[in-house]
């Protein structure tokens, strides 16, 4: 049960650490796009934009963490199975499920659902955040190694 | 399909696509409504012939033949190679203001491949062989640049002004939407171009190094919604969520988008922090929350604006180049309307939405 907790635990902080963190390279990589056109944002425009744009973590959140759900029980699996960095294993699960996910959105509803994520670097910025996530999940979620010295207590 | 719409309800974005609701013919309280024809797959446009007849675009690449009341089996033969996918397909249909010398028509359609496809504009010959129909000397006239990919934001509307000049919307291509303000970009603008395809010499931007010779107007979305009347030239347009608009289009003119908008993306977030900026128009009308105005007819000294989400008609009185009353009408019509023109006959005729579109007459019973 503890471990249960433990897990979900991980999932909901690994889900608004990625959500929080793709909401702030969206607004930033579609500033970028107004400054490209020649428009002028000011420092306290940006703040005041990507701190609005926190609120479609009430959609970026649940599919952050229903792909984190498939992304993460397939590298605890991969783990038990290769072997390896744990660690490693959820950083890189974190990032190629928000990827993966935001491309099956995008091949379903034929548009960019994110517009931070139409260029590049604003998709690799995505999965950025969600290798954060990954980190956040395995950090969380690792098991406790009990010394002899515990046991024999 | 249910896939579809559990990604798209969580993101917040409403798919375009619906089943309508059928319309039964009627008397209401001023107005009476007379379904026309039925059975169209996802019509766009219609368009008067002088002998009675009735075109219709579907999306497909099909032209259909409405003639007393009914459907003919045969299609307006020899329509170009559209490509039909998403939001593209065949779109607007137009006859030339001197149709009864020269037989010329204009279609706008999706041309190209998932990808590279742009708005296309041809122009051809109508030739009647007894009861058939058939489309001769195709010409390109126009297509955007550059090319894009996704199915999204063609817009396509055709009108004509008074000189023989031709007017089309060429929508943003949805991910492309800064290309409105790119004056070597078509995406998110209004161009025109003689009835040959060439430019007119007094173009806007004919002279600016750079720019694409055809834009006459830019800062544009998804404009479905263009007509000339009296001289003005009168456009509706998309905005995301909220941001829908109604506006005056003069040559030159920056409207904004997407540096300016009222409206939000889909999941929620800013598109830009700006609801106006220097250089760049303000709207008519603005509709936030949105009601997803798609075509536009002026009857009266009055616009009417369809609009497909709120399935809806409205009606805008004009003075000057002011917007003074607007409200809902012939609101016993019923599903998303894609459509709306004024007949030959002084009706006004709407066309509705979906694989099962309808074609509808609004006859008037009181003057106001």
């Amino acid at each position: 049960m503890l471990k249960f907790m433990q897990n979900v635990g991980g999932l909901i902080a690994a889900t608004l650490a990625t959500s929080i963190l793709g909401s702030i390279f969206s607004t930033q990589s579609v500033i970028a796009s107004l400054a490209a056109i020649n428009v002028d944002v000011p420092l306290a425009t940006r703040l005041s934009m990507t701190v609005s744009d926190l609120n479609i973590l009430i959609a970026l959140g649940p599919i952050t963490a229903i792909c984190f759900i498939v992304g993460f029980i397939i590298a605890g699996l991969a783990h038990g199975y290769f072997g390896g960095n744990r660690t490693a294993w959820y950083v890189i699960a974190g990032a190629s499920a928000l990827i993966t996910t935001l491309l099956i959105i995008k091949s379903i509803l034929l548009i960019t659902a994110i517009a931070g994520t139409r260029t590049p670097l604003g998709l690799m910025s995505f999965a950025l955040a969600g290798a954060v996530g990954g980190w956040v999940y395995a950090k969380l979620t690792t098991p406790k190694v009990t010394t002899l010295k515990e046991a024999s207590l | 399909m249910k896939k579809v719409a559990l990604v798209a309800s969580v993101l917040g974005f409403v798919l375009s696509t619906s089943v309508n609701a059928q319309h039964i013919s009627g008397s209401y309280d001023g107005y009476s409504t007379t379904v026309i024809a039925s059975g169209f797959n996802t019509a766009w446009a219609h368009e008067f012939l002088p002998n009675g007849d009735i075109l219709v675009t579907e999306r497909g690449g099909s032209i259909k033949i409405v003639r007393d009341g009914a459907v003919l089996n045969a299609d307006v033969s020899n329509v170009p190679q559209v490509y039909f996918a998403g939001q593209g397909g065949l779109l607007d249909i137009m006859l030339d203001t001197d149709f009864s010398n020269n037989q010329i028509l204009y279609l706008s359609y999706a041309f190209g491949s998932a990808k590279g496809n742009a708005t296309r504009l041809v122009s051809a010959k109508l030739n009647k062989n007894k009861d058939a129909y058939q489309l001769d000397d195709i010409n390109t006239l126009f297509t955007a640049s550059p090319l894009k990919q996704g199915p999204q934001h063609y817009s396509g509307r055709i009108a004509q002004m008074a000189d023989g000049t031709l007017l089309l919307s060429v929508g943003d291509g949805f991910d492309y939407r800064e290309h409105a303000q790119k004056l070597d970009s078509h995406l998110g603008k209004i161009i025109r171009v003689n009835r040959d395809g060439s430019v007119p010499a007094n173009n806007p931007f004919i002279n600016s190094k750079g720019a694409k010779p055809e834009i006459w107007s830019y800062g544009h979305r998804n404009h479905q919604g263009l007509l000339v009347a009296n001289g003005v030239v009168y456009q509706n347009e998309h905005g995301p969520k909220g941001g829908d608009e109604v506006n005056i289009i003069e040559p030159g003119l920056n409207f904004g988008w997407p540096v300016i908008t009222q409206g939000i993306d889909y999941n929620g977030a800013q598109i830009t922090p700006y609801t106006e900026y220097p250089g760049m128009q303000q709207p008519l009308v603005d509709w936030t929350p949105s009601i997803a105005p798609s075509s536009m007819a002026f009857y009266k000294n009055k616009l009417y604006v369809s609009a497909l989400a709120e399935q809806s008609i409205h009606e805008l009185s004009i003075s000057g180049k002011q917007i003074t009353d607007q409200g809902k009408v012939f609101t016993a019509i019923k599903g998303r309307i894609r459509d709306i023109a004024t007949g030959p006959d002084g009706s006004i005729y709407v066309l509705t939405d979906g694989e099962q579109a309808q074609l509808i007459k609004i006859t008037q019973t009181s003057s106001d």
